[in-house]
């Protein structure tokens, strides 16, 4: 349990939390919403006390344990995997520790008889304490949690200081669960989980025995982890007894009846006034006017509510950029002695919209340094096409921001001459609006710092951008804000992101990097998790049937035996075949439907054939001929309601197939 | 949902869910409720209002049951010199020192109790990892850490039994063979519910006994109503 009491927090004169009085109780499941900069992560602060209230205070039980996972900036050093987990178990270790103590005290003997008892009296009661506090489950309890968050045993003995910065937050997510304090504080536990892992969170936090309050974006993972959502808006809290999805319609609903409020009490005050104005001089209604003043005089005046407006922005239009934008060839590159590929080739083409994917520590943020001339080669070739000119996000872009710069000085020291006068735009399509330009960068929420390395790298014009993870700490405005302008964008488009919103919409090719392969797949992530499943399923067939492998091999000699081939010339084959695959499944659709139209017209005439045959003079006397002849036309309605059933699928996906054909061509002309 | 036998819906059909028996009623019907192959031992679980997170409300206790438990105990003592001999004419199964240690930490389990003296218990501490989650180490709570093995023995042959409480605040334990029949079976209850009411913290706070429930290893619970065992402290 945690209360909070009048507890009011401050950034230079905005007032973040204004004398916010809250408790989270013992078993609460708690969601935190708002928006970037609202004061979500700083409420967290405070309930973990890492930062006191200017006024007010918190009340928290003696020996209660409170966990709390920051956004980012924790790192581990030092130790291995599994002897980092165990610190979090420090309860137990402590007990642990003086068994031990004690232990060698016995073992030594030479003690007292009085001293003997003593100690073997703490040992039993260490013995229970071990017990109560899970001391025996402890390595279960472990394997659970670091199999869960997809650390594999192998990397139990692992130094800690090894893993990536995404990894580092795994790491620190893992200690607490382990811990298993009495009330849990996430901010943002999803940001650095791949999917696998967040479904796992879910099933964990579903079965939590006492109280968290999480901060996320991820609205399907709070639908399924909270019962209550507590929204921060304007330095207050306000609570919905609901999950995210009743939050988001009652929040609707809340924001409808205040305005409805506000504008009914602005009529109000308007015809009290007109009253007051009217009638001021007249000495028989002096009474009614002086009530009506004083009545104005204690109205609280309702505030209208925040209108959250449509934003919309637009890229500066890229400059002509060449047909073949980037391409690596024979890329090799590492850290030290690890390689993290060994001569893999990738093009980037002009107007693509490319996707990576791969599991946490595959090399996307590697692959994205590379491709941006961040990271050295330690041997092939990057060629940038001539007037390429590119524009890179990193995943801690937010941190290189100064400090001691107002938003507005950040975003216009970088900006070009002709771009200043639209800036104040810019900031609001990225949800910076009224007196947030003139904010610290200091002060800024790691969402906002996030937008606005965003909108500064988004100034300059690019025809190509590498954006990795853009959409961490963004809420679902600034999310929405984003997405609109990338499908807007003309340049080539390179990003990792592990929201689905975002890769399911906006790719037209995935490129997959895992176990240092680099693998492109065209279309979305639909397509591409369909081009998985059937590569499984092929070399589950490959296993079976030696014939298929000896044509392959065939195959291979023949492509060893053609001349040697270049990247480029790969990727153009890859296509080739990928669009007539393509075509060769939209002959088939063709033609299952012109089979289709057939057996629709034949099924109709014959339901015909039997409805005349019911009303035939010769039978409206036979009631068996009749049921006989309705069971049949019911068959048939029943086939031919299927029949249509397919016609509409066939013909939905080939229109689909045909918007995209024609999406295609478009871009080839550009 | 488990489906359940027939023997089971048979029994099942005997108890009023709804109702709060008293003790010794509750073992009558306990005992009437055999209708498995095997001799089934009754067993006994009380929900106490006690937090095992706090050390000072740990609920330990020894009790020694008038008629045991019915089972043989194999009893390993820990002992050397003239305590192993003592202890070998008390009838314990098996005793020695290093070498005995030795044999539990290579995988040897085939005992039920444990009893050292106090001078070999640094050793015997070393085994804590594995008895301990059996809750087979000896304790000198329990008297099982002690010179007078000869008594140590006797008593755990007699069916001395300890209970503890468990992380949810309950204590489970095993009163009994339901071929003792319910007479011997009441007043084994009434010497162990007795021993749990005396365990009672002096921090706890609210009611003690929760709820208690007893059933046998094959049958469906009966709730016992915990105001019955009152009686048992006055008499």
């Amino acid at each position: 349990m945690i209360k909070l009491i009048e507890v009011s927090v401050s950034f230079g004169s905005d007032p973040i939390l204004d004398r916010v009085s809250w408790m989270l109780g013992d078993q609460d499941r708690v969601g935190l919403v708002g928006e970037n900069g609202s004061g979500k992560s700083t409420l967290l602060k405070v309930m973990a006390s890492e930062i006191s209230p200017e006024r007010g205070g918190i009340e928290v039980p003696r020996g209660q344990l409170i966990g709390y996972l920051p956004q980012v900036g924790i790192i581990h050093q030092g130790c291995t995997l599994e002897e980092e987990m165990r610190k979090s178990l420090f309860s137990i270790v402590a007990v642990e520790e003086e068994y031990k103590t004690i232990e060698q005290k016995l073992a030594n003997g030479k003690l007292g008889e009085d001293e003997q008892a003593r100690l073997l009296h703490r040992m039993t009661e260490l013995m229970d304490q071990f017990r109560l506090r899970g001391g025996y489950e402890q390595d279960a309890r472990i394997g659970r949690v670091l199999k869960g968050l997809g650390f594999s045993e192998s990397e139990w003995v692992k130094l800690v200081d090894e893993f990536s910065g995404g990894w580092q937050m795994r790491i620190a997510l893992a200690k607490l669960l382990i811990s298993e304090p009495q009330v849990l504080l996430l901010d943002e536990p999803t940001n650095h989980l791949d999917l696998e892992a967040r479904n796992w969170l879910e099933e964990f936090l579903k079965a939590y025995p006492f109280s968290y309050l999480i901060v996320s974006h991820d609205r399907y993972f709070l639908d399924v982890t909270i019962d209550k959502v507590v929204e921060v808006e304007g330095g207050k809290l306000t609570s919905f007894y609901g999950n995210y999805s009743y939050y988001f319609e009652e929040k609707e609903k809340r924001v409808e009846a205040a305005q409805r409020a506000y504008e009914k009490q602005q009529e109000e005050i308007q015809r009290t006034k007109a009253f007051i104005n009217k009638y001021k001089a007249d000495k028989k209604r002096a009474g009614q006017t002086r009530d009506r003043v004083k009545r104005l005089g204690r109205l609280e005046i309702l505030e209208p509510p925040r209108e959250t407006k449509p934003i919309r922005f637009k890229f500066p239009d890229p400059p002509r950029s060449p047909n073949e934008m980037l391409l690596l060839k024979d890329l090799v590159a590492g850290y030290g002695e690890y390689r993290v590929f060994n001569g893999e080739n990738l093009l980037l083409t002009r107007g693509e919209k490319v996707a990576m994917v791969g599991p946490n520590g595959a090399g996307k943020s590697t692959l994205m340094q590379i491709l941006s001339g961040l990271k050295q080669l330690d041997a092939g070739t990057r060629k940038v096409g001539d007037t390429v000119k590119i524009a890179y996000f990193g995943q801690d872009a937010g941190d290189e921001l100064e400090p001691e710069d107002t938003v507005y000085n950040a975003i216009m020291k970088s900006a070009p001459f002709d771009m200043i006068p639209g800036l104040r735009s810019l900031l609001g399509a990225f949800l910076f609006s009224g007196e947030d330009i003139e904010k610290k960068t200091g002060v800024l929420s790691g969402g906002e710092k996030s937008r606005l390395a965003l909108a500064k790298l988004l100034l300059k014009p690019a025809n190509l951008l590498l954006l990795d993870e853009p959409t961490n700490h963004l809420d679902l405005r600034a999310k929405e804000v984003l997405m609109n302008a990338f499908r807007d964008f003309t340049g080539t488009l390179v990003f990792v992101a592990h929201d689905r919103y975002f890769m399911e919409d906006l790719p037209d090719r995935i490129v997959e990097v895992n176990n240092h392969k680099i693998t492109s797949y065209q279309g979305d992530y639909t397509d591409y998790l369909f081009a998985k499943e059937r590569e499984s399923k092929s070399a589950a067939q490959a296993m079976n049937a030696p014939k298929i492998a000896a044509s392959q091999a065939v195959a291979e000699q023949k492509k060893e035996e053609a001349p040697e081939k270049t990247p480029e010339k790969d990727e153009r084959i890859k296509k080739r075949e990928e669009e007539k695959a393509k075509s060769r499944h939209a002959q088939k659709l063709k033609r299952r439907l012109a089979e289709l139209e057939i057996l629709i017209a034949e099924t109709e005439g014959n339901i015909k054939k039997i409805e005349a045959e019911i009303f035939s003079p010769a039978v409206a006397t036979n009631y068996a001929k009749i049921m006989e002849l309705t069971i049949a036309k019911k068959d048939l309605q029943q086939k031919l309601e299927a029949l249509y059933q397919e016609w509409d699928k066939i013909q939905a996906e080939i229109e689909q197939a045909e918007v995209l054909a024609t999406h295609r061509l478009i871009k080839k002309d550009q | 949902m488990q489906s359940r036998t027939k023997r089971y819906a048979e029994l099942f059909k005997k108890v009023d869910r709804m109702k709060l028996y008293k003790y010794d009623e509750a073992i009558r019907l306990l005992s009437e409720m055999k209708n498995s192959k095997l001799d089934e031992s009754a067993e006994v679980a009380f929900r106490l209002g006690v937090d095992p997170k706090h050390a000072e409300q740990m609920v330990r206790a020894v009790v020694l049951l008038p008629h045991g438990l019915g089972k043989t105990v194999r009893i390993v003592v820990f002992a050397k010199g003239d305590k192993e001999k003592e202890a070998q004419e008390a009838g314990a199964d098996f005793v020695g020192a290093e070498d005995l240690i030795k044999k539990v930490q290579e995988g040897w389990l085939d005992f039920d109790k444990t009893v050292a003296t106090p001078d070999l218990m640094g050793q015997v501490s070393k085994l804590g990892k594995i008895l301990g989650p059996r809750g087979l180490m000896p304790n000198p709570k329990t008297g099982t850490v002690t010179f007078d093995i000869k008594k140590a023995v006797d008593e755990l042959k007699k069916g001395k039994l300890d209970f503890k409480v468990d992380k949810t605040g309950i204590v489970h334990s095993a009163f009994g063979k339901l071929s003792f029949g319910p007479q011997k079976l009441i007043e084994n209850f009434a010497s162990l519910a007795d021993a749990v009411i005396r365990a009672k913290p002096d921090t706890a706070k609210g009611s003690y006994l929760k709820s208690v429930v007893i059933s046998s290893t094959m049958s469906p619970g009966i709730k016992i109503d915990p105001l019955s065992l009152a009686e048992l402290k006055a008499a």
